[in-house]
């Protein structure tokens, strides 16, 4: 995978990356400086340096949707791009504002929307960075749209243990036992949370359950329980690559959708500045 | 570390059949996937579902799969000939992923835009979205048309067009409708409110002074250099002097009530002042002449005569005289110094001796000189006449003269006649025989008839002189000083009771009127029909002959208004004795005998306020009085008066001038960024002329 390449290379060899964020931070900077002792308006040089940058950050995502542009630039450069010039954003935002919050409602919404797209991007630069690691070290590789067949196929196995115990052990604490704690266990995505949280207290909770049933268990009923076991861990994997591979998947619903938003008040913006401000 | 597998199973096999052909990155999926039970067929890329078909009918009537071979069910079609359906049951396809964020990010973009279409179409809310923050409580009632010109229509399609046009922004001219500067009328517009000459002349001037072997610039300076070029400006001294400078390059709005918007931020100097230096720390031009014109008092009155000499056993303190103005920056004189300071000493330059304005003989003498014959009652002595100096200043020197013989000669005769004849025996009121007079006596009053009509001409001259300063009409002072025409005579009306004058003037010249109304006295407790208040007394009766005042006030409008016109005259020995009119009385103080004419009259002690004003450079003395709390800690008396009157009589005390008072090194010792501040503004002016913040347009504020 490209995008995964890219951030291993960012985070394992983060010399040029950080050369360049330094570098062209200070660059920035110095060029707002220059420009505030040019034109003695601090808010030119970096309101059009930070437009620019977040279209170049925007045309990331459009870059996906267009598929000649592989040809051109890599989509690893796209995302190590986006992700300097992302960090360098914050840089010029902070030179363009300021400290506190703007007082004018379009200012202080794109502020807000700011502010909201640099806290989703660092979390979705932090996340991408640690989950992939967090499912390799998992040991099993599940696409994500393939989770409900498998759980699925794992509940259908689990209910043909329950009844071959029913019928063939005649055990009564093996069904017990599924109707009130692995039915809706296998029924969908469970303990997301704790998942999330590097939590493994649910699941424990459920084994030690089963451990309990299996005191008063026969030998027929201990292999049957056996398999029990197996599908409860089987399932917290899936559940485990569910909750970190939705998070993965989902964080861009607010990150983009921002994103868009902001482009479209600071179209108003410019025009207000330009229409009202002093420097136009 | 990966975690071993359960029990060796795999949760995902990859295997050719066993696993499934998954499309993620279709716009749709199978609408069983949710459930786990999602079809081979998968959707179509329109959203239909894939594992349904349309049967296909054999000529003997029964049906086949409508599939291509390889994805058929198997099942075959269902139902019966003439009525063939699939035999699979369809699903509803799910929108993918990447179909939904598509269309979140539609929502946001159509969501954004259509809050800010409805917002922006009320023009209630238009005006609260444009708005980028409250404005300064100067300005909290203004609308957003009273600054800027993109406004007057409050039409969003106006914004635009403005921002695309080079209409936008906010319109000077729209501040210069309340807020007036002292400069000229366009000079407002220039670069420090000054006109581009005087800039220019500046801007040469220091940079003739600029120190040589200043450190080189930093490399940030160096671009900012390039920078300047680039946008076309050359040159140390930044930008043309002829540059238009708006308002709000300076002053800045809506950052709140209380934002300071008289203050510009110091970066702003920086667009013109290139000169290369980083901050009044490092490499700020040396001072030059710092510490002297602001301490050049008034020549009449010298701190070495008085706070040296009168007061120098009482060690007046200097607060007893001087304050901060009200900007802080220049010392002035206490409001009452006059009376708490000055009268001491002078109280009899204020309440002087009647000055007497217009004297003429009294009413009976007047009478003999139209009637020699006549001999008014009571009168035994022709009296005197001395010409005031108003009337020497008034006339030619030669009608004293020749009235002064004419009266002498008259006065021998009326002598002679009352020695003669000392009363009138007949009784009839004139010098007769019968009186004891001999006929050649009388005929000897013949002789003199030229003598009394030349007194006669000359007195009536004066009182002239008197009516035209009762009748309040002043214009004739004009031709008679020979004024210019801007020289304004208003003062000098408004300090003289004209109507009762008038009055008083009809009943002396009248020889029927009562005697009682021939006397007058006016002040400023006499209740007057025009509403004059004076300072001062006016006196004067039939018996003396003259009109005289006298006031009581520093101040006197009257003595005033007629000092003022002493530099005015148009000929030098006017000017001359107009001066020496008050040469014991106010001019001992405000009149500078060692300067021209023209600006010898000196009501202010101080510096100039207008000469003041104009200077981009200021020392703000309150804060440093209250810091040294004591004056002499930076003035020094000298010793004697300086040999140049213009002068200070003070000089920088030895231990400022020994740690570079005129430089910066002195002002640096406390001047720094960390403690008292260092900024231009802290002792640059940006605008060279008073500014008045006026709201001169009432239909600006709603």
């Amino acid at each position: 995978m490209a995008s995964s390449s890219s951030l291993r290379s960012f985070v394992r060899r983060p010399t040029p990356a950080l050369l360049l964020l330094g570098g062209g931070g200070a660059l920035l900077w110095a060029l707002h400086a220059m420009h505030i002792r040019v034109l003695g308006h601090p808010a030119w040089f970096s309101g059009w340096t930070l437009l620019v940058l977040m279209l170049l950050l925007t045309a990331y995502n459009l870059r996906k949707k267009l598929d000649f542009l592989p040809r051109m630039i890599s989509s690893r450069a796209w995302l190590w791009a986006h992700l300097v010039f992302g960090y360098l954003s914050f840089l010029v935002f902070v030179l363009h504002v300021g400290p506190g919050v703007p007082d004018g409602p379009v200012e202080a919404l794109l502020w807000l929307q700011y502010v909201g797209l640099v806290l989703t991007g660092a979390l979705g630069h932090l996340i991408s960075r640690r989950f992939p690691r967090l499912l390799a070290d998992r040991g099993q590789e599940v696409l994500f749209e393939r989770i409900p067949l498998l759980t699925r196929q794992l509940r259908e196995r689990v209910e043909r243990a329950v009844l071959r115990a029913a019928e063939d052990a005649d055990s009564e604490a093996i069904p017990a036992f599924y109707r009130e704690h692995l039915a809706a266990y296998f029924a969908g995505p469970a303990h997301v949370i704790a998942h999330l949280g590097a939590s493994r207290r649910p699941v424990e909770r459920l084994l030690a359950g089963l451990d309990a049933v299996a005191q008063l268990s026969g030998p027929d009923e201990r292999e049957l329980l056996e398999e029990l076991r197996e599908a409860i861990e089987l399932k917290d994997d899936l559940d485990f690559h569910y909750a970190h591979q939705a998070v993965l998947k989902y964080w861009l619903f607010f990150h983009v959708p921002l994103a868009y938003s902001a482009l479209v008040v600071t179209a108003l913006h410019v025009v207000l500045v330009y229409a009202f401000g002093a420097m136009s | 570390m990966s975690r071993p597998h359960h029990g060796g199973r795999r949760l995902q096999l990859t295997g050719y059949k066993a696993s499934a052909y998954e499309r993620p990155n279709d716009r749709w999926s199978c609408g069983r996937q949710a459930e786990g039970r999602p079809c081979s067929f998968g959707p179509s890329s329109s959203g239909s579902c894939g594992a349904s078909c349309s049967p296909w009918v054999r000529r003997d009537g029964g049906a086949e799969c409508g599939m291509p071979a390889g994805e058929r069910c198997g099942e075959g079609p269902a139902g019966e000939p003439g009525s063939w359906r699939c035999s699979q049951v369809s699903c509803q396809p799910a929108p993918s992923t990447r179909r939904l964020r598509g269309l979140a990010n539609a929502v946001a973009v159509l969501v954004t835009l259509g809050a800010l279409a409805l917002g922006l179409s009320h023009p209630a809310s238009r005006d609260v979205i444009s708005n980028p923050g409250p404005l300064s409580n100067h300005h909290a009632a203004l609308a957003c048309a009273d600054c800027h010109t993109a406004a007057v229509k409050s039409e969003t399609a106006s914004w635009t067009a403005a921002a695309v046009g080079n209409h936008g922004g906010v319109d000077s001219a729209k501040c210069r409708e309340c807020h007036q500067l002292s400069a000229g009328e366009h000079a407002w517009h220039y670069a420090h409110t000054l006109p581009a000459a005087t800039l220019a002349a500046l801007q040469s001037d220091a940079r003739g002074r600029a120190r040589p072997g200043r450190r080189p610039p930093g490399l940030l300076q160096r671009g900012a250099d390039l920078l300047q070029r680039a946008y076309g400006v050359e040159g140390e001294g930044g930008y043309e002097v002829e540059h238009e400078v708006e308002c709000a390059l300076c002053h800045s709005e809506h950052h709140g009530r209380s934002a300071p918007v008289r203050e510009a931020p110091e970066h702003r100097c920086q667009v013109c002042h290139t000169a290369r230096f980083e901050s009044f720390e490092e490499g700020h031009p040396e001072f030059y002449s710092f510490g002297q014109r602001q301490l050049a008092s008034n020549p009449v009155f010298t701190h070495v005569q008085h706070y040296g000499g009168y007061f120098g056993e009482e060690s007046l303190a200097c607060a007893v005289c001087h304050r901060p103005d009200e900007a802080g920056r220049h010392m002035v004189l206490q409001p009452s110094v006059f009376e708490q300071v000055c009268l001491r000493c002078h109280q009899h330059r204020v309440n002087l001796e009647p000055l007497a304005l217009v004297q003429t003989l009294p009413g009976p003498a007047r009478a003999w000189l139209a009637d020699l014959e006549s001999r008014p009652a009571g009168l035994s002595e022709l009296p005197e006449v001395e010409p005031t100096q108003l009337t020497r200043l008034l006339l030619p020197d030669a009608e004293h003269e020749k009235a002064e013989r004419a009266l002498k000669i008259l006065r021998k005769r009326f002598r002679s006649l009352i020695r003669k004849a000392p009363d009138d025996k007949d009784g009839d009121g004139r010098f007769s025989p019968d009186d004891g007079l001999k006929s050649r006596d009388l005929k000897k009053l013949a002789k003199v008839k030229d003598d009394a009509e030349l007194a006669s001409a000359y007195l009536k001259r004066t009182e002239q002189l008197l009516e035209t300063l009762i009748a309040g009409d002043v214009e004739p002072l004009r031709e008679v000083l020979a004024l210019p025409a801007k020289a304004s005579l208003e003062e000098l009306r408004r300090a003289l009771p004209s109507a009762a004058l008038k009055q008083f003037r009809a009943a002396w010249f009248d020889p029927k009127g009562r005697s009682s109304d021939r006397e007058l006295s006016i002040d400023a407790s006499t209740s007057l029909s025009d509403g004059w208040k004076g300072g001062g007394r006016f006196v004067a009766s039939d018996e003396q002959g003259g009109l005289s005042y006298r006031g009581y006030t520093h101040e006197d409008p009257l003595l005033k208004a007629l000092l003022g016109l002493a530099p005015q005259a148009g000929r030098p020995e006017q000017q001359e004795a107009m001066f020496a009119l008050f040469a014991e009385r106010c001019g001992k103080c405000h009149v500078d005998p060692s300067r021209p004419a023209a600006s010898r009259v000196q009501w202010q002690a101080v510096l100039d306020p207008p000469e003041t004003a104009r200077r981009l450079t200021f020392f703000a003395h309150e804060p440093h009085v209250e810091f040294e709390s004591d004056c002499q800690g930076c003035h020094v008396l000298r010793p004697e008066p300086p040999a140049k009157r213009s002068l200070s009589d003070f000089e920088i005390a030895p231990r400022w001038r020994s740690r570079g008072m005129r430089n910066q090194a002195g002002c640096l010792e406390c001047h720094t960024q960390e403690r008292y501040g260092s900024g231009c503004q802290t002792c640059h002016d940006y605008h060279a002329g008073e500014q008045t913040p006026g709201y001169g347009s009432t239909s600006r504020v709603k």
